[in-house]
């Protein structure tokens, strides 16, 4: 992703996890994405996790108003214990070329 | 990543300076830059490999820019409808890099790197920590005026640049 390191000005949300409060929230700003970008899912994937996060688990960001908010583990967080994948989210109408 | 047709060129994407990110998620995907010379430009994100994350550069108006924001104009009406005629891609590696930069004529775009018809704003921009400054110009001067009043500087021979610059230190002191 395009970080603008040359003026000093990157942060650290890439090391973070993506999150979103609901999976309605999830699901609406993926089809989002999609529309304006077709390649979304070579940069961030294209399934949905879904599960419960806990104080013990790390820290979090506030969510915004999209829903999202991102999650920073603490060290030996195993969030495979408590999150699934329970949807595929690209939509088959389009393939490349 | 697949091949685009357009012209190889030389270009220097350093002096840009980051206004927004418009789109975003783990890293920005669509941000707004202004050059050294005022102008808008958007940087598109379309396709990554192993090495690099491709992007389209594409010059606006900021006019329009607005009405992407205000969701008059989709993604895709205002990427096919560059200011210069045309749009540039680079390819960007993991060390920040720029290179390939092609000058692509916007019907050579593949397909899949274009935005959907209904691509309207659904987001939340995120102003650069040094913005303020240079949105002064664009808070100061109303959007719905600006073509007018730029088109007057330029018929003049004053340049636009110089204005965002006065505007931006009257505003700070």
């Amino acid at each position: 992703m395009l970080q603008d390191i040359h003026n000093g000005k990157a942060n650290t949300s890439l090391l973070a996890l993506s999150c979103f409060a609901t999976t309605e929230k999830a699901e609406t700003f993926y089809a989002n994405l999609r529309k304006a970008f077709k390649n979304v899912d070579i940069s961030i994937g294209d399934s949905l996790s879904e599960g419960i996060l806990s104080n013990e688990d790390g820290r979090k960001t506030i969510t915004s108003s999209n829903g999202h908010f991102d999650f920073y583990e603490y060290e030996g967080c195993d969030l495979n214990k408590s999150f699934q994948i329970t949807k595929n989210l690209i939509a088959k109408e389009y393939e490349k070329g | 990543m697949r091949r685009v047709e357009g012209y190889d060129i030389q270009y220097d994407f350093s002096s840009f300076r980051k206004i927004a990110d418009l789109i975003y998620f783990d890293g920005p995907l669509l941000s707004h830059f202004v050059s050294s010379k005022g102008d808008d430009y958007l940087f598109y994100w379309v396709d990554r490999d192993e090495r690099d994350n491709r992007w389209m550069v594409v010059r606006v108006s900021l006019a329009n820019l607005q009405k992407y924001v205000g969701k008059e104009l989709s993604l895709r009406e205002l990427i096919e409808t560059p200011n210069d005629g045309y749009l540039y891609f680079v390819d960007v590696d993991n060390d920040i890099h720029y290179h390939d930069v092609k000058l692509v004529q916007p019907s050579a775009v593949p397909e899949e790197y274009l935005p959907e018809a209904d691509s309207y704003y659904e987001f939340e921009p995120t102003p650069a920590d040094d913005a303020d400054e240079l949105m002064t110009y664009e808070l100061t001067i109303p959007y719905k005026e600006r073509n007018h009043f730029e088109e007057i500087l330029h018929k003049i021979g004053f340049p636009v640049s110089t204005l965002k610059k006065v505007v931006s230190q009257a505003a700070i002191f």
